[in-house]
């Protein structure tokens, strides 16, 4: 039995996992999927949905936004305020992180939201979630997190996440009905 | 930066409350940000190294995949 995948405009459970990729594209309004994502982060905040997010999605958020195409596809005057023209320098780099990490922060902060750390316990049920969902291993560590933290609403537009079985999957069904 | 004011019930997890409640600021912080291209993936695996989904799926999956 493939993933259970949800349509965005059904009525949100009371307790959403959070994928960073909702996240990512919620804030960056070029995303194909930015409308959607920001809806749904709309509609949770309208609705009190308490959000679940492990530590890794700070770290992903991070890494994406300082990977070279992030950096060199952002408007100049971005680019400027931040001299990123200047990204070997350590002081450039943190400067920047903590902007964009900071905004991510006060995103969650409209949001009452429980942080999954990545644990021991984490890790183990990820390894198993490779193994039995062949998952890479960031996804194994966010749906270990989710079931640690007894959440089955998913919310990702992972592709790989439809085929963990039962899963509640919050994906707008964006890759077609049935497929 | 989010205020940590106790740790839940639930094994491991920490608890953060709501701390802001404008409607504007929230717009704000959505579709913040905008680029000339596509966003690069959040995985860590650079997509010349990426292993090919096709290869993680059993057999029975890849006619469907």
């Amino acid at each position: 039995m493939p993933a259970l995948e949800r349509s965005f405009s059904e009525p949100l459970p009371a307790r959403l996992y959070i994928d960073t990729d909702i996240l990512l594209s919620a804030t960056v309004r070029s995303e194909p999927h930015h409308a959607r994502c920001a809806d749904l982060l709309r509609l949770a905040r309208q609705g009190g949905t308490v959000l679940y997010i492990s530590t890794l999605s700070w770290l992903e958020y991070a890494h994406t936004v300082s990977r070279e195409r992030f950096r060199q596809n952002l408007p100049e005057p971005i680019r400027r305020r931040f001299r990123l023209g200047r990204w070997q320098e350590a002081p450039v780099r943190a400067t920047y992180l903590a902007a964009l990490i900071g905004e991510f922060e006060r995103l969650l902060g409209y949001y009452e939201y429980e942080v999954m750390p990545i644990s021991a316990q984490v890790r183990d049920l990820a390894l198993t979630h490779m193994a039995r969902h062949a998952l890479g291993s960031q996804d194994a560590v966010h749906l270990a997190s989710a079931a640690l933290a007894g959440v089955p609403d998913f919310a990702s537009l992972d592709d790989a996440f439809r085929r963990v079985d039962g899963l509640l999957l919050w994906n707008d069904r964006v890759h077609g009905a049935g497929a | 930066m989010a205020r940590i004011t106790k740790r839940s019930t639930d094994p491991g997890l920490v608890h953060h409350p709501r701390l802001f409640d404008d409607t504007e600021g929230f717009e704000k912080l959505l579709g913040r940000l905008t680029l000339t291209g596509p966003v690069p993936s959040h995985k860590f695996l650079d997509e010349g190294d990426a292993i090919k989904e096709r290869e993680f799926l059993p057999p029975d999956d890849h006619a469907g995949a």
